[in-house]
């Protein structure tokens, strides 16, 4: 009886040493989580992805593309334009512009949708650069090799899409196991072309006959709407807008003027 | 005979003697004409504009390209001046742009910025800018070729540019007429079904079925019909919606359940409705942009069925004619623009003179969808808005305006009176009212009745819309200064002093003889100030100018006598100038007779008079004589009869009534002569003096002549002597001396025009409409101290400049801005209260709007904690830091029990609130005493308001992805609440599920307050009712609680399967068992992917071209079919990862293999032989085949051979040599050479 006692004593023993184990165990873990969770900084900036470096990078793209195009829209297309007219507290891009009274204007961007283009590479191109520097080093972070080359950066412009296209090679491996990386692509649904291109005809029209007929444009393109201001010192700011998404490029132009008194 | 041709003769040669003078004094007349009018009564000077010395700068430093700059203004040129204009300068010529890559032309573009071709035709008339008709699916643009071309790529349809169509109208109708149809897609279970046009459906791989609906039946599609409305993008009209979401017919109440009208595209007029443009209809959806509508969701107006009508998109537009105190309302069509003005514009001849006041501005509107959209006209009247009108076939006028240019330079500098430009008139007469010379805001003056001017002096053409000018720089005033100067006119009178001799006295006068009308007191008869209104008619004509006095004084003024200038209105009489004056006069001033006569243009009817008076003396002193010397013989030859008459002569030998009677008749005519020529010597020319004096000398030459004859009164040489004497003295007297001039002199007057003096006006004057937005010059007409604000904004606004403006913004409640649920209670002039309608205090939590209104624009702030300035206050009334006379800021109301902590905006919170406000203009000027808004809010028992449940998280009708079995759902409340829900709409009490709610005020989430539930057991399709109680601190029970009377209903559906990519395919017009055979790269294929299952059948689907890389949204997606183009495939292999996803989340992958090879190798011939006088070929694949018999032979030069796919055959020449080459359809070659005889 005493032995079974004994014996059961021990069991008992044993089951209390498990628990202080496991106590301690259970000790541990939280220590160790609450070390790592001090330790770390909670950022809201980072959302590398190692696992799929290609979602980052579109992402981080998209961003900077819709930071652009936010951007220069209301400024007719350019980040930082040189030659503008003041309007609504916004730097207008002057499309066509004549500083002489009576005469029809010159047209100051002859390749615009080109120049738009340039724009957004121009500003986009350092971003997302830095998309992949930051996207390297966290993979470095991770333990994984990567190589990458320049690479070269191209956006199109079509009918309500731009879309970038990053020809670079980006390759990273961990293991011995390489993935390669050779060509990113992100599109977003802007409707800066078709806007650019109403823009190009106002100018046209404006270079040849001094005025741009909207009323009837807009008749026959209902998705459209155009505005028309015109300052003291006869400068035109056309509003392009489309209406579903509530876009608006903003255009200045400066033509066939007719100045108060002799000129 | 003879005779007569003698005099014929003779009146012939006297006639062209009489030419020839003629000929000779009119070149001396006109001579004399001209040069009167160009020194005398002309404008000083001619001002035209400058001119231009220009030289190009190919960048300026504000960044301008190819500008030309005045050479003095070098150092605003980035460049260096080119010597040259822009137009000659190799980099800035103007010529035309095209993009090589995207085909757009731009016009008058420069050489240095353009980075495609550039040709040397500024008009871009050249074939690669023309532009034609580009279809791009069920759309069209009107485009240049190169561009459809690239539009098309980008859209992955085929080009089809249609260069016969040369308009834009054209292309759009077009667009309207491309035939849409059922395209049925088999996706291996069922029939879908898309109702788009051919082409889409060809890129669907669906079964096109032009004109017919998807829910006709004998398609046999999953698509039915239903009486739900839909919007049709690039259509006008409301169509009715099958199950599928397709559009079907336009909507038609009355068709909804005919079998047929779901079958097919029922023809127009087949259709409801025709003939109107149906607006706001409740049963048509033939809607008609055009004439006026358009679908649009139906809002608070009511339809039959579906949410979708066709809105009214005409615009109503006020607004003042002439006499500004009518208002009249008119409704102008959607697209229709109009003219709008100040006041009267324009020359108005004969009614007020020209229009077009001082400050005013052209306005050119248009009516889009609805809105009336303002376009103001280039400023300073340099542009004017046109209108024409025209009839369109529903019989209804339609307006189309434009703002054109002012081409008034064309009448002062150029040609326009003589081109006919209506923007001039010529000037040459008088018979105007002086034109509208107050300024734009003020009321019109009444136009005074003038009468003509018989000789004005200034003939020219004149703008008959005045321009404005910019008065406040010191060139635009200079300039300004020059145009007006042209109406300011210096005429020089010429006066001649008169002498003459008289019996016993020598007389002198002045009299103006030249140009009289110039003086106004020159004694000529002006009527009334006609040539003044004439004159400031010129003046007002040419622009912002006014006439020096033009409101007080007259206008026409000598340089010494401007203060007299009021005797211009003073008509005199006219001094009498004897008609032989008037030749001596003109003899002295060396002139001819009938310049004489213009020149002094005196009037002569009392000349003739005068001569009258004279005429009648001396036949009355004839008279007498006559009857002396009769009476005498009559005496002394019958002794019967003697005739007598005068004053001082009566014989009669036998006297007798008769002759007592001719005495009497022959001394009252005397008498009356000698009286007047009396009164005439007295100065007596008219009215009772002269008559009372004439009639007084008759009755006394009839007395005596009576007297005489009744005496028998004695001939004696005394009587004789004195007769003689009498007669002497009469004679002196009625001997009138001619004037003699003896000397002239000149004075010169001057009638000045200057600018617009400009006149003090209220600044916010400019403010009051918005549909005539002000402007820099508006602003600056009325007043030097008025400047713009906001100026390069569409809300400029004048306001006093700061040093006139030392006043607080006033402050008063703005009913328009206040919201309808709030009253504005005990108004004073330092604030008010707010109560609800019932002038209770405000329920707690509800929510209204509080406008404020200050009498300058102003930019406000409030605190609930008294400051003691503006600065430090801490918020902005309504977060607005704008500066503007209208301010609105929105509030919410909490209780007092949704307050734990009882404080509110800082403040302790016991139900009343107090809002501190100070509004502050632009010069800094801020209302020391604080402007008070007082609201209260009831506690407790009084609140009766019902919470609302404002939105669902997620919404109503939402999916569940499949598998999921529970929806964590929230409601948001207008107020703090416990709610419920269950599956039956029952009260709130008896609802049988509970959420989990934010109940006090803190918890509002910027829309209202939430409450979760997790909903459970759900069906596919399942339905809940929600409702709300408020005041959750109170007990469940307490009466004082107000819940929601009925349900509000959520709808939440479950995902009936997983979502599935049923077919994932490449498409390319060569490719076998998914390898793809191009002759080059890059190589063009399209991969299409097909979902079905999940919630509804859609999805949007991505790809990649790895695994686990960035995924691409496919093109065209979010539907059950997807594409996407890919254009620069190279050889190898590929493996294209999809991914899809639809509204639930359900998710579905798969992958596709599919391999691309570039056939480099040209054709082999595997078999050559002759047979007869043929040579044969056969090649191991199609090909085409040449043969020239030189090596040298370009392949395009060489001789074709038959072909037939593989084999091949020409003629054989023995001796010949064969150079044969093959290529197949890529252009790779295969050669062999044939020797002669060889075969």
């Amino acid at each position: 009886m005493i032995r079974k006692n004994k014996i059961i004593n021990i069991k008992a023993n044993n089951k209390a040493q498990v628990t202080i184990f496991i106590i301690f165990g259970l000790i541990l873990v939280v220590l160790i989580a609450l070390i790592i969770l001090v330790q770390k900084p909670v950022t809201t900036t980072t959302k590398l992805d190692a696992e799929n470096p290609s979602q980052y990078i579109q992402a981080c793209t998209r961003d900077s593309l819709d930071e652009v195009l936010d951007l220069i829209i209301p400024q007719g297309g350019f980040v930082d334009p040189e030659f503008y007219k003041l309007y609504e507290d916004k730097r207008v891009i002057y499309l066509c512009y004549i500083n002489q009274a009576y005469k029809t204007c010159v047209m100051q961007h002859p390749s615009y949708i080109n120049d738009i283009k340039t724009e957004i590479k121009n500003y986009i191109e350092p971003k997302v650069r830095d998309c992949f520097a930051k996207l390297s080093d966290n993979l470095e972070k991770k333990n994984y090799v990567v190589n990458d080359n320049l690479g070269n950066i191209n956006v199109e412009l079509g009918f309500k899409t731009v879309q970038v296209n990053i020809d670079k090679q980006f390759y990273i491996s961990k293991n011995n196991v390489q993935e390669k990386y050779d060509r990113f692509e992100v599109k977003v649904i802007n409707p800066i072309y078709d806007l650019a291109l109403i823009a190009q005809e106002i100018a046209n029209q404006e270079a040849k006959y001094c005025n741009f007929e909207y009323v009837g444009y807009m008749a026959l393109h209902p998705e459209i709407e155009i505005g028309k201001f015109q300052t003291s010192d006869g400068v035109k700011i056309y509003k392009i807008k489309e209406k579903a998404s509530d876009i608006q490029l903003n255009i200045a132009i400066k033509s066939c003027y007719y100045p108060p008194g002799l000129g | 005979m003879e005779k007569n041709k003698i005099s014929n003769k003779k009146e012939k040669k006297i006639i062209s003697i009489f030419e020839i003078l003629t000929i000779i004094i009119a070149i001396f007349a006109f001579a004399y004409l001209i040069s009167d009018s160009t020194k005398s009564v002309s404008a000083e000077e001619v001002v035209q504009p400058s001119v231009d010395e220009s030289q190009c700068c190919t960048k300026t430093k504000e960044g301008s390209f190819c500008q030309n700059l005045p050479s003095s203004l070098d150092e605003e040129c980035e460049t260096n001046l080119q010597p040259l204009m822009c137009e000659d300068s190799i980099d800035c010529k103007k010529g035309c742009c095209t993009n090589t890559d995207t085909g757009i032309c731009a016009l008058n573009s420069p050489k240095i910025g353009c980075n495609g071709t550039w040709t040397d035709d500024e008009s871009c008339n050249i074939q690669e800018c023309v532009k034609g008709c580009c279809v791009l699916n069920d759309k069209t643009e009107f485009i240049t070729e190169k561009q459809c071309e690239v539009n098309s790529a980008l859209l992955g349809v085929t080009k089809d540019f249609k260069n016969e169509i040369r308009d834009e109208l054209s292309c759009w109708v077009l667009a309207k007429i491309q035939i849409s149809g059922a395209c049925v897609i088999f996706n291996g279970v069922e029939n879908t079904c898309k109702f788009v046009t051919e082409n889409d459906c060809a890129s669907l791989n669906g079964d096109f079925n032009p004109a017919e609906l998807c829910t006709n039946p004998s398609l046999n599609t999953t698509c039915k019909a239903t009486d739900d409305t839909m919007c049709v993008d690039g259509k006008d009209s409301v169509y009715y919606k099958d199950s599928c979401g397709n559009p079907a017919n336009i909507y038609d109440s009355n068709k909804l359940n005919n079998p047929d009208y779901w079958t097919r595209i029922w023809n127009y007029s087949e259709i409801c409705g025709q003939g109107s443009n149906n607006a706001n209809s409740i049963s048509c959806g033939n809607c008609n942009f055009l004439a006026g509508t358009k679908c649009s969701a139906k809002g608070t107006k009511t339809v039959i069925e579906g949410n979708y009508i066709c809105k009214d998109l005409s615009c109503k537009y006020s607004y003042r004619g002439y006499n500004r105190a009518i208002k009249k309302t008119v409704t102008k069509q959607n697209g229709e623009s109009w003219c709008d003005f100040d006041a009267l514009v324009g020359m108005h001849e004969g009614v007020y003179g020209p229009g077009d006041p001082i400050g005013s501005r052209h306005f050119k509107y248009t009516c889009v969808e609805g809105e009336v959209k303002v376009e103001p006209c280039a400023d300073y009247r340099q542009e004017l808005c046109s209108e024409t009108k025209t009839t369109r076939d529903d019989g209804k006028e339609f307006s189309s305006a434009v703002c054109r240019p002012n081409m008034w330079r064309e009448c002062l500098f150029g040609t326009g009176c003589a081109d006919g430009n209506s923007d001039c008139h010529f000037v040459n007469h008088a018979n105007y009212y002086g034109g509208l010379e107050y300024n734009w805001i003020d009321e019109p003056k009444e136009a005074r009745d003038l009468e003509a001017d018989p000789t004005p002096a200034l003939e020219m053409c004149l703008p008959s819309y005045p321009p404005g000018f910019d008065l406040t720089t010191t060139s635009g005033y200079s300039q300004a200064k020059a145009i007006c100067s042209m109406a300011t006119t210096k005429c020089v009178v010429t006066y001649g002093k008169f002498t003459k001799k008289e019996c016993l006295d020598e007389k002198h006068k002045e009299v103006c003889i030249q140009n009289c009308a110039c003086d106004p007191d020159s004694g000529y008869v002006i009527p009334t100030d006609v040539a003044g209104a004439y004159r400031k008619v010129y003046c007002r004509s040419l622009g912002d100018c006014e006439a020096v006095g033009i409101n007080n004084v007259p206008t026409y003024t000598d340089p010494e006598r401007v203060s007299e200038g009021d005797k211009v209105y003073r008509a005199q009489q006219v001094v009498p100038i004897p008609e032989q004056l008037i030749d001596r006069a003109n003899q002295a001033l060396g002139l001819e007779q009938d310049e004489e006569q213009n020149a002094l243009d005196v009037p002569d009817y009392e000349a003739n008079a005068k001569m009258n008076y004279l005429a009648v003396g001396i036949a009355g002193v004839g008279a007498l004589i006559a009857i002396n010397i009769v009476g005498d013989i009559m005496v002394g030859a019958s002794g019967e009869l003697i005739f007598a008459g005068g004053t001082d002569i009566f014989i009669a030998e036998t006297a007798g009534p008769l002759a007592g009677f001719a005495a009497a008749i022959g001394g009252a005519i005397t008498g009356a002569m000698i009286g007047k020529m009396v009164s005439e010597k007295l100065g007596i020319y008219e009215g009772a003096s002269l008559d009372l004096m004439t009639f007084g000398f008759a009755v006394a030459g009839a007395y005596t002549g009576l007297a005489m004859a009744l005496t028998n009164f004695a001939w004696n040489p005394w009587i004789t002597g004195a007769i003689i004497i009498g007669t002497i003295i009469m004679a002196c007297l009625l001997n009138e001396a001619p004037w003699v001039l003896e000397e002239t002199y000149t004075k010169e007057f001057e009638y000045v025009c200057l600018p617009w003096p400009g006149r003090k006006y209220e600044c916010d004057l400019c403010n009051k409409d918005p549909l005539k937005p002000c402007s820099k010059y508006r602003c600056d007409t009325l007043g030097p101290h008025c400047e713009l604000v906001n100026a390069d904004s569409e809300n400029p606004i004048c306001v006093e400049k700061k040093g006139n403006d030392q006043t607080a913004p006033v402050i008063r409640p703005l009913d328009s801005e206040t919201s309808n649920n709030v009253v504005v209670t005990e108004l004073t002039a330092d604030g008010f209260s707010v109560k609800d309608v019932q002038a209770k205090c405000m329920p707690a939590f509800s929510r209204f709007e509080i406008g404020l209104e200050t009498n300058e624009v102003a930019q406000c702030k409030y605190d609930v904690f008294a400051r003691s300035n503006f600065e430090d206050m801490s918020f902005y009334y309504g977060n607005d830091v704008n500066y503007d006379y209208n301010h609105k800021m929105s509030f919410l109301l909490p209780s007092v029990e949704s307050l734990p902590s009882k404080t509110f905006a800082g403040g302790n919170f016991t139900g009343e609130l107090l809002y501190r406000i100070r509004c502050q203009d632009k010069f800094g000027n801020a209302n020391i005493d604080e402007y008070k808004i007082n609201i209260c809010v009831r506690q407790g028992e009084d609140d009766e308001s019902i919470p609302e449940i404002l939105d669902f998280m997620p919404k109503t009708g939402k999916y569940l992805k499949y598998g999921v079995e529970e929806a964590n759902i929230s409601v948001i409340v207008s107020e703090p609440s416990d709610c419920r829900y269950d599956t039956a709409d029952r009260i709130y009490e008896t609802m049988r599920s509970n959420m989990t709610c934010m109940k006090e005020f803190s918890g509002f989430n910027g829309v209202g307050w939430a409450c979760t539930a997790t909903l459970a057991n759900l069906s596919l399709t399942n339905k809940f009712y929600f409702r709300c109680k408020d005041q959750p601190w109170l007990n469940e029970t307490d009466a004082r609680r107000n819940a929601m009377q009925s349900g509000k209903a959520y709808e939440i559906k479950k995902s009936a399967g997983d979502l599935i990519i049923d077919g994932l395919w490449l498409e390319h017009n060569n490719i076998i068992n998914n390898t793809i055979i191009a002759g080059s790269e890059p190589v063009t294929a399209d991969l299409k992917a097909q979902t079905t299952g999940g919630a509804n059948g859609k999805a949007r689907c991505y790809f990649s071209f790895s695994e686990d890389r960035s995924e691409i949204e496919f093109y065209d997606t979010n539907d059950a079919t997807h594409s996407q183009i890919f254009r620069n495939l190279l050889q190898g292999n590929y493996r294209v990862y999809v991914n899809c996803t639809d509204i639930a989340e359900n998710n579905a992958n798969k992958d596709i293999k599919f391999k691309v090879e570039i056939d480099k190798n040209g054709p082999r011939i595997i078999r050559i032989y002759n047979s007869g006088a043929g040579l044969y070929l056969v090649t191991d694949e199609s090909a085409s085949c040449k043969y020239s018999f030189s090596s040298d032979i370009a392949y395009a030069n060489k001789t074709a051979i038959m072909d037939n796919k593989k084999e091949h055959s020409t003629d054989w020449k023995p001796s010949k040599k064969y150079y044969i080459e093959c290529r197949d359809s890529y252009a790779n070659p295969g050669t062999i050479i044939v020797n002669p005889y060889s075969l």
